[in-house]
């Protein structure tokens, strides 16, 4: 019986893949993320115009052009803002009948909300490969033509500006509220034979069957496992190269499952990602790409009014300057661009990733 | 001990095989003695569905935009139409006739419909035939019109009621054990005070105690103890083993707990040692080319009897507790489901998602409804929602259809607005229990 026991515990280490990576060459390094959202580098010069106003400024605006009269706005005012959810919804018009304006933003005239076109600093890359375009430049290489586009759109919105240490406030609302209910991001590192210039190293993506584990400071611990999600839209690997101790991505199609409460999933075109392995065992990184802003959109209008009001932005404002700030994948038919250049910071800490459940038995009846 | 090496060889050999034939002979004579286990009853004869009513009424918190009221899970017609019970009548007899019919409408049997376990069907005093659950006439009530009405419910001062499964009604419970819905059991089964399931031992005790498993050693089947002062109540006894513990047991079978079962809904022990059942009150019905599997991310799923996974196109919801496809996360809307019907998925959509046929004479049956594809085929629709399976799945325990979503919530085509149940956009979710 004892043998059958040991028997058995062995195959699972075997199944599990453990020792096949140890036996791979080179080092191998496991990372689950704890952060995870739009790269900010925020300055003073970012608006040139201003920022955008806060909800309850923006909504005495929204009402006067609902056509409210100035006594209706204060007798509005007066319980703010538990009334603007019964109104804010169905603000567009459609043939002089209310319409929900989140969902169809076009019910509702561009209120052409304020823009980033003063910043010149991002995280990001050259994505088009065009010094010229972009208009920003890396802070980590120095790169110029740096792509990033989705922060020029949201970036004079309070809760969407930070300079980093600091997290921007609403990415990382959404970020810390879905940890314990999706998946954990998990990333690995592997082939490691100089961790400062290696020609060949591998950089695989995964998404957890299991969400991270936080301690009761509501840190993400380190140290857990994770078992890798055998589902494929759920594992991306990639070649990447280690230049004076960052590792670059070759360009990949990246594609992440998220959550309806921010962006459904990441899904960005021409990405690359750039790792850096900090020598107390976590990871900071730079992702970029090109991402369907229509599911960007999605990710503000689907909390519609409770987002306008607690996150402070205009939703019909966004779908206007992201559809306007489209930098790529025109449309065959209308030649509008359907993506938008993005870049995301994430930050790591040290995980074993398992990848076991690619064989996973599940329970018969 | 004397003999060649060859000699010693073969009278193991045949040591080995006498003892193989008298284990085989004691296990056949044991087989051949004991019957079949019979299976628990079904919670509802076909016809019979369940649907879910609001209860109470919702409070509205302060600096929230909307209220919740509770919700029951009752008894329906066919149609969906909530069935009711009147405190009035008495065991198997209805006493509702004259004005009292004009708003309740006795629950009429089909023409070839037979009794089953809870459920009887009774005459009433003009010769018609009458469903009654617990002895409880059946009735539907004129005032409801679509399923998820309860108009009747507590109507009449609070003598009219919903009827529910009650698959443990009049047989009495010892303190501890509990009946409640386990999902990878697909039905009601005992459980203990954490909600765990309690499994009855088929083999017999004497003779060894169950088995872990090859693959599952890591777990332990544990005796569900008894208290000291624990007495024989109804199917229940108390076996006092040699280890001193004493241990429940139901009609005759000793309980067990499995320490893998660590979620509510959790019955994972029931694959592990064919001695070992789940200590089934009530099953629900389950159409013959469907099963249940479970893992520890979804708990219990739908598959087809090939193992395939099975999945239901929902409608996104904006959960303001992350990923509502989670186990744990909100749960399937009927109403929903039905809205969406097999519009969810037409045209291309059947190219990579293919609809679990129903067979032509298929009836809706407990938590099972059949829907008409636009081709005139029928499809199964689990809880309201119509399910598929997946290109995607190569093979048995494949889940790669499971959290995709269709969700660009843009409608820019201001002539033409989308229905009200996918406004908020698509995705798929596998089929939860």
């Amino acid at each position: 019986m004892l043998k059958k026991q040991i028997g058995a515990i062995a195959a699972g280490v075997l199944s599990a893949g453990l020792f096949s990576q140890a036996a791979s060459a080179g080092e191998t390094r496991g990372y689950v993320l704890d952060w995870w959202g739009m790269a900010t580098y925020s300055k003073d010069i970012d608006c040139p115009d201003g920022m955008n106003p806060k909800a309850d400024v923006m909504f005495r605006r929204i009402l006067r052009e609902m056509g409210k009269t100035p006594r209706e706005i204060e007798e509005i005012y007066k319980d703010f803002p538990y009334p603007i959810y019964m109104i804010a919804t169905d603000r567009g018009r459609i043939d002089g009948k209310p319409t929900n304006v989140y969902i169809t933003p076009t019910s509702w005239p561009d209120p052409k909300i304020k823009t980033a076109t003063g910043a010149k600093e991002t995280y990001g890359f050259n994505l088009d490969g065009n010094d010229k375009t972009g208009g920003y430049t890396d802070v980590d290489t120095g790169a110029k033509g740096v792509d990033n586009n989705l922060y020029r759109a949201l970036g004079c919105f309070e809760t969407q500006r930070a300079m980093p240490p600091e997290r921007p406030t609403y990415p990382y609302i959404y970020w810390d509220m879905t940890r314990d209910f999706t998946g954990a991001w998990l990333i690995e590192v592997s082939g490691i034979d100089n961790d400062q210039n290696d020609d060949d190293v591998t950089v695989g993506i995964y998404r957890a069957l299991n969400p991270v584990t936080r301690n009761a400071a509501g840190n993400v611990v380190q140290d857990m496992s994770f078992k890798v999600d055998p589902n494929p839209r759920s594992q991306r690997v990639v070649k990447a190269k280690i230049k004076d101790g960052r590792i670059f991505t070759e360009g990949f199609d990246f594609y992440m499952t998220g959550d309806p409460l921010a962006i459904i999933d990441y899904e960005l075109s021409k990405a690359q990602f750039r790792l850096d392995l900090k020598a107390d065992g976590t990871m900071t990184g730079v992702v970029g790409g090109y991402q369907d802003w229509r599911k960007i959109y999605s990710g503000f209008a689907l909390p519609g009014v409770t987002n306008e009001i607690n996150v402070g932005v205009d939703v019909p404002g966004i779908y206007y300057t992201l559809k306007r700030l489209a930098d790529a994948d025109p449309d065959p038919k209308t030649g509008e661009n359907r993506r938008i250049s993005a870049s995301y910071s994430m930050a790591g800490i040290p995980a074993f990733i398992d990848h076991s459940a690619n064989g996973e038995k599940v329970a018969a009846k | 001990m004397s003999g060649t090496g060859k000699e010693k060889y073969m009278r193991f050999v045949l040591r080995a095989t006498v003892a193989a034939v008298a284990v085989m002979a004691a296990g056949g004579a044991f087989a051949a003695a004991k019957p079949a286990k019979p299976e628990a009853p079904l919670a509802s004869p076909p016809g019979v569905t369940f649907q879910t009513i609001t209860v109470g009424e919702g409070v509205t918190i302060p600096g929230s935009s909307s209220s919740r009221a509770g919700s029951q899970e009752v008894f329906a017609d066919a149609t969906g139409l909530t069935l009711y019970y009147w405190d009035k009548d008495l065991p198997g007899k209805s006493l509702c006739a004259a004005d009292c019919l004009k708003t309740w409408r006795p629950y009429v049997p089909a023409a070839d419909a037979k009794d089953m376990g809870q459920w009887k069907t009774i005459s009433r005093d003009d010769g018609t035939q009458q469903w009654a659950y617990n002895g409880k006439p059946l009735y539907t009530n004129a005032g409801d019109q679509k399923f998820g009405d309860s108009k009747g419910n507590d109507a009449e001062g609070k003598t009219w009621h919903a009827a529910s499964l009650e698959a443990a009604a009049g047989a009495p419970i010892p303190l501890g054990i509990s009946v409640r819905d386990v999902a990878d059991a697909n039905g009601q089964a005992l459980t203990n005070e954490k909600g765990m399931p309690l499994y009855a031992f088929s083999g017999d005790p004497k003779k060894g105690a169950p088995s872990c498993g090859a693959d599952a050693c890591l777990h332990t089947w544990k005796p569900f103890a008894a208290p000291l002062l624990a007495v024989a109540i109804g199917d229940f006894t108390v076996i006092n083993r040699p280890d001193g513990i004493r241990q429940w047991a139901f009609k005759g079978e000793p309980l067990y707990t499995w320490s893998g079962d660590v979620e509510l809904g959790d019955a994972r022990g029931r694959s592990v040692d064919k001695q070992m059942s789940v200590a089934m009150m009530a099953r629900y019905y389950m159409p013959p080319n469907v099963a249940v599997r479970s893992n520890p991310q979804h708990g219990g799923f739908l598959v087809t009897a090939e193992g395939m996974s099975l999945y239901a196109r929902d409608t996104t919801k904006y959960m303001g507790l992350g990923n509502h496809a989670a186990r744990g996360g909100a749960k399937a809307v009927p109403a929903v489901g039905a809205a969406i019907g097999t519009t969810g998925c037409v045209d291309e959509c059947l190219k990579k998602w293919r609809a679990l046929e129903a067979p032509a004479d298929a009836q809706p049956w407990g938590n099972w409804s059949v829907v008409t594809r636009p081709d005139g085929g029928k499809q199964w629709a689990y809880l309201g929602y119509a399910l598929y399976t997946s290109t995607a799945d190569k093979k048995p325990g494949d889940i790669n259809g499971h959290d995709e979503y269709d969700m660009v919530i843009v409608n820019e085509d201001t002539k033409k607005l989308a229905p009200a149940a996918f406004r908020y956009g698509l995705y798929w979710r596998v089929a939860t229990q």
